[in-house]
């Protein structure tokens, strides 16, 4: 006991340590003052020691399987027999009300949210499923938000042509990357997905006469129903409903698409590449597919993106919104719709509210996300296995 | 009548290594042939050739005398009738058995992802006949108990048999096996046995089969051919094979100690 | 061509590159030992700007003369940097050994979040200023057309830094070692060397070169905020992914490159896109050539 006491005062005492030129003090060269704070300090140290205790524990109970992924337990059977077709167009219906009883601000979170939600769906694809991970998503909903700038400001076009075309052109740049890329390792991808997506924001800040450069572009209109326009409250209910029903869709796509040739063929590539060809998979279709399919949704949220805050500029669309969206599918469980939902509403939603929080958002992402891979690499909600019972009559 | 599978003059280099130096082989259909040889002799270097997984320097590779398979992709390959296992098993870990089974179908079928959002008729009834079909395979090869289990929980002679099964699936006409007895006990080798020979009657299929175990060969081929440092330096049936002197000295001088 | 400009440009390529490397060093170090990419590494350099940052505030303030403040800041930052590699790789990256591919390399992005949000809440959000400690240290006549003296001294702080690495690599018991484990883990292992150790050193070796280059480069630009971290990383990834990764004389290589066709590319082209410019180059190599200048090209055996 004294040992472990003291095992921990030390790891405290050594981050402190670490902690006490950026956290400690704060000199200003200018000035040429520094300050001293000895009361975060001590809060560090507080922090530190409580956090290796925590550490330990959660380090030595962890269950041998986490290294891998271990089987979904009990509770992840029960929340995924809860969220049935009926289940969910209920929560579908109570959502659908909201607007009528909320205000504007409230309607504004929620698309937020619901956004997020069909973006870590679309990359669920990409990363969940096969398994290819992408680091520069964030450019397809680059592609589908400019593309309604662009379409709008030179063409005059109207948020509905403009979604469609936002989406496809999302999925087409998602397969024109996709091509050069397909013979890479997982980390190398990583990387030249990354690069790909600051190439396009560079683009964009840089070709400045074509898309407005670091200015952006302003005045990007709310959707108009059947040519009638809505006053700023409506329009924002009428978005409100829109991405309701995007993210209806891209529910139920990822849910019929895990149980199907082509979801099993994207798991197959994402759990041995080698033996996915051998059984006969197109390795160049099927990850083309994947990239194709996860961009469309992103091209879709821009667009309503877009829409919604009448305003973009490249600085929207920075890496760091690329790992925000990784780390609501990491969160949620590669591969679990339900995961995901919960993710995105953990990371999107509870920070809206705990303002006081706001501050720490990010700083708890990143640790999350460690902390995740580590003790909990599944996911709050593993995908639960198919079932595929076999059926009564074919057993005879 | 025209070989199933047909191989001419086969190469293959890595860097300084002549893996394949020069392999001919004819496979009959219907055949079960046995490929023997020691350690590094280019065994499965020869069957990643075939299946498009290594792309070979020189020589040729024809199905029914008349379809080359040297250049096609892996897929194509497996498409056409060659379906493989691997000496380092590879399954679909996390996948249950029955879906990696699944996966196996793949090549045999057609919906595509539009299909899967709208549950076409297409995509019903195909699921249900892969699903039917895996379940078949698996109680061909005696899996049906794990079928809900995943892969990598198997105890290893059942991850081989499901590495068959998987390939099963892909409906081939010629299965390559590699090492498919290795680190399985007498008893399990032996079903084995009985369930390659079920297997060539029931599905008419053909076979080339790696294997190091001699029992298990001269049993069940109808022919072997012997393979050292890269080439085909011997073959025939069992009992000429057994007699070969060339072959005594270059498999059973250089294993020797433990063959 | 004008031969004044070239040569301009090409000794800013020079130092760039002399920089790159520095950090390239890091990413190289580890991805041999463990085969992944240290996201994070970028974040060390820039925590260690902020480091070095405060050590040269005291050391001014407490009146030492120039030369004193450069080397105890570069010091000061190295010892810091490398605590942080150490701390990073023993949180972040060590629970994680063993498992699949992609969780360590998901661990470094959070990690390297995490980083980020830590300087902006412990320090500022804004870019702060930083002392230029290179210059006036030294009066130089020749090349003086081409380089400042500043310049002068920053690469040729680091080229020593890497003469200095070689050396250890090449020389030192632990050096060996290293390179064995590189080679093959499990043989290393069984020869008996400390393989934890060893890991760490790497972080540690790793994480000191790239606060000396931040240091470095931070005097020379000026200025730092959380942000610099980032697109120097790529670059330096960029760098060793162009030599090599895996191989040191690749990175080193890999880096003076980089510099150099940065340096021509902004000075002949335009430095608009500069940025656009390493980002293509990482993109193109990765494609084309992953192995690199040095590096070998392996296929998986199946
Ligand atoms: N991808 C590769 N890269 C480099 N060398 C290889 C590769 N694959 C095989 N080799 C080499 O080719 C030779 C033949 O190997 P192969 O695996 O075909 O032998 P094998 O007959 O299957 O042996 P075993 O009985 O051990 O399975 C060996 O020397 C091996 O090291
Ligand atoms: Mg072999």
């Amino acid at each position: 006991m004294r040992k472990e006491l003291l095992r921990h005062l030390s790891t405290a005492f050594g981050l402190t340590l670490l902690a006490l030129p950026l956290v400690g003090m704060k000199v200003d060269f200018i000035e040429k003052t520094l300050d001293w704070r000895w009361g975060r300090l001590m809060g560090v140290f507080a922090l530190t020691f409580s956090l290796s205790w925590l550490w330990r524990y959660l380090l030595v109970h962890r269950p041998q399987q986490a290294r891998s992924s271990p089987a979904p337990g009990v509770l992840a059977a029960r929340a995924h027999l809860l969220v049935n077709q009926r289940v969910l167009l209920l929560l579908f219906l109570v959502l659908s009300l909201v607007p009528w009883v909320a205000g504007g601000y409230q309607v504004n979170i929620l698309i937020t949210a619901m956004a997020y939600i069909t973006l870590a769906l679309g990359l669920n694809i990409v990363v969940g499923m096969a398994g290819l991970l992408d680091l520069g998503y964030v450019a397809f909903y680059a592609i589908g938000a400019y593309s309604y700038g662009l379409l709008h400001h030179y063409l005059g076009w109207g948020f509905w042509q403009s979604l469609g075309v936002g989406g496809l052109l999302a999925a087409a740049m998602g397969i024109l990357l996709g091509i050069p890329v397909l013979r890479l390792r997982g980390d190398y991808l990583a990387i030249v997905t990354l690069g790909f997506g600051e190439i396009l924001r560079l683009l964009l800040e840089n070709e400045a006469d074509f898309t407005f450069g670091v200015q952006g572009i302003p005045n990007i209109p709310k959707p108009t129903f059947f040519g009638f326009r809505f006053d700023y409250e409506g329009g924002i209910v009428f978005l409100f409903y829109i991405m309701l029903g995007i993210l209806l869709l891209a529910i139920t796509a990822t849910k019929r698409l895990q149980y199907s040739r082509v979801g099993r063929a994207w798991m197959a590539i994402r759990e041995n590449e080698l033996a996915a060809q051998a059984m006969g998979i197109d390795l160049t279709k099927t990850k083309l597919n994947a990239f194709g399919l996860g961009a469309f949704w992103a091209g879709v949220v821009g667009v309503v993106f877009a829409a919604k805050t009448s305003f973009i500029n490249p600085a929207s669309f920075q890496f760091f919104e690329s790992a925000i969206i990784l780390s609501i599918v990491v969160l949620g469980g590669m591969g679990s719709v339900l995961g995901v939902v919960l993710a995105a509403i953990l990371l999107i939603l509870l920070p809206e509210y705990l303002r006081f929080l706001a501050e720490y958002r990010m700083l708890l992402f990143g640790a999350l996300m460690v902390a995740m891979m580590i003790f909990r690499p599944q996911g709050l909600v593993p995908r639960l296995r198919p079932r595929y019972e076999r059926d009564k009559a074919s057993k005879a | 009548m025209t070989p199933l599978l047909q191989v001419r003059g086969l190469k293959k280099t890595f860097g300084g290594i002549q893996a394949l130096d020069g392999v001919d082989l004819q496979i009959a259909s219907g055949e079960i042939k046995a490929l023997i040889g020691p350690n590094g002799a280019g065994k499965t270097t020869l069957f990643n050739c075939l299946t498009g997984m290594t792309r070979p320097s020189e020589g040729q590779i024809f199905l029914d005398g008349a379809t080359p398979l040297k250049g096609l992709l892996p897929h194509q390959i497996t498409k056409l009738g060659l379906a493989r296992t691997f000496q380092n098993i590879r399954l679909f870990d996390s996948l249950t058995v029955i879906e990696n089974v699944m996966v196996g179908a793949h090549c045999r079928f057609k919906a595509n992802f539009l299909d899967a959002f709208f549950h076409t008729r297409r995509h019903l009834a195909e699921e249900k006949e892969i699903k039917e079909k895996a379940y078949y395979f698996l109680e061909v090869m005696g899996l049906l108990q794990q079928a809900l289990n995943s892969a990598k929980n198997l105890a290893y002679a059942d991850q081989r048999r499901l590495e068959i099964a998987r390939a099963l699936a892909s409906e081939p006409r010629l299965l390559l096996l590699d090492e498919p007895a290795a680190g399985m006990n007498a008893a399990e080798t032996a079903e084995l046995d009985q369930l390659i020979v079920r297997l060539k009657e029931e599905f008419s299929l053909s076979f080339l089969l790696i294997e190091h175990d001699m029992k298990l060969v001269m049993k069940i081929s109808d022919s072997v051919i012997v393979m050292d440092r890269g080439r085909s330096i011997a073959g025939g049936s069992p009992e000429e094979i057994r007699k070969n002197p060339a072959v005594i000295t270059a498999y059973l001088g250089a294993e020797g100690g433990h063959a | 061509m004008d031969g004044q400009y070239f040569f301009e440009l090409a000794f800013s390529g020079l130092t760039r590159g002399s920089i790159y490397a520095l950090i390239a060093l890091g990413y190289t170090m580890v991805y041999g030992i463990l085969g992944l990419i240290n996201f994070a590494h970028g974040e060390v350099y820039m925590i260690s700007a902020f480091v070095g940052l405060t050590a040269a505030a005291i050391c001014s303030l407490l009146g030492f003369s120039l030369w004193a403040v450069l080397l105890l800041t570069l010091l000061f930052a190295a010892a810091y940097g490398a605590a942080y590699g150490y701390t990073i790789e023993k949180v972040a990256y060590r629970p994680l050994r063993g498992a699949n591919r992609l969780a360590p390399l998901i661990s470094a992005i959070g990690m390297s979040i995490f980083l980020r949000e830590y300087v902006i809440l412990a320090q500022t959000a804004d870019f702060v200023a930083f002392p230029s400690l290179l210059y006036n240290l030294v009066e130089v006549d020749f090349l003086s057309d081409y380089i400042g003296s500043g310049e002068l001294i920053l690469t040729l702080v680091s080229l020593t830094v890497l003469g200095g690495l070689f050396l250890f690599l090449r020389y030192t018991q632990t050096g060996r070692a290293m390179r064995a484990i590189e080679q093959d883990r499990e043989m290393a292992m069984l020869l008996g060397v400390k393989v934890d150790q060893v890991i760490s050193l790497t972080f540690v070796i790793g994480s000191a070169l790239a606060a000396v280059g931040a240091v470095l480069i931070s005097s020379h630009m000026g200025q730092i905020n959380y942000n610099i971290g980032f697109l120097v990383g790529i670059k330096a990834f960029t760098a060793a992914v162009l030599g090599g990764i895996g191989s040191v004389a690749g990175a080193a290589l890999g880096g003076l490159v980089l510099g150099l066709v940065e340096a021509f590319a902004a000075g002949y082209v335009s430095s608009d896109y500069e940025d656009v410019f390493a980002f293509g180059c990482l993109v193109l190599i990765l494609i084309f050539r992953p192995a690199g200048i040095l590096g070998q090209q392996q296929s998986e055996k199946v």
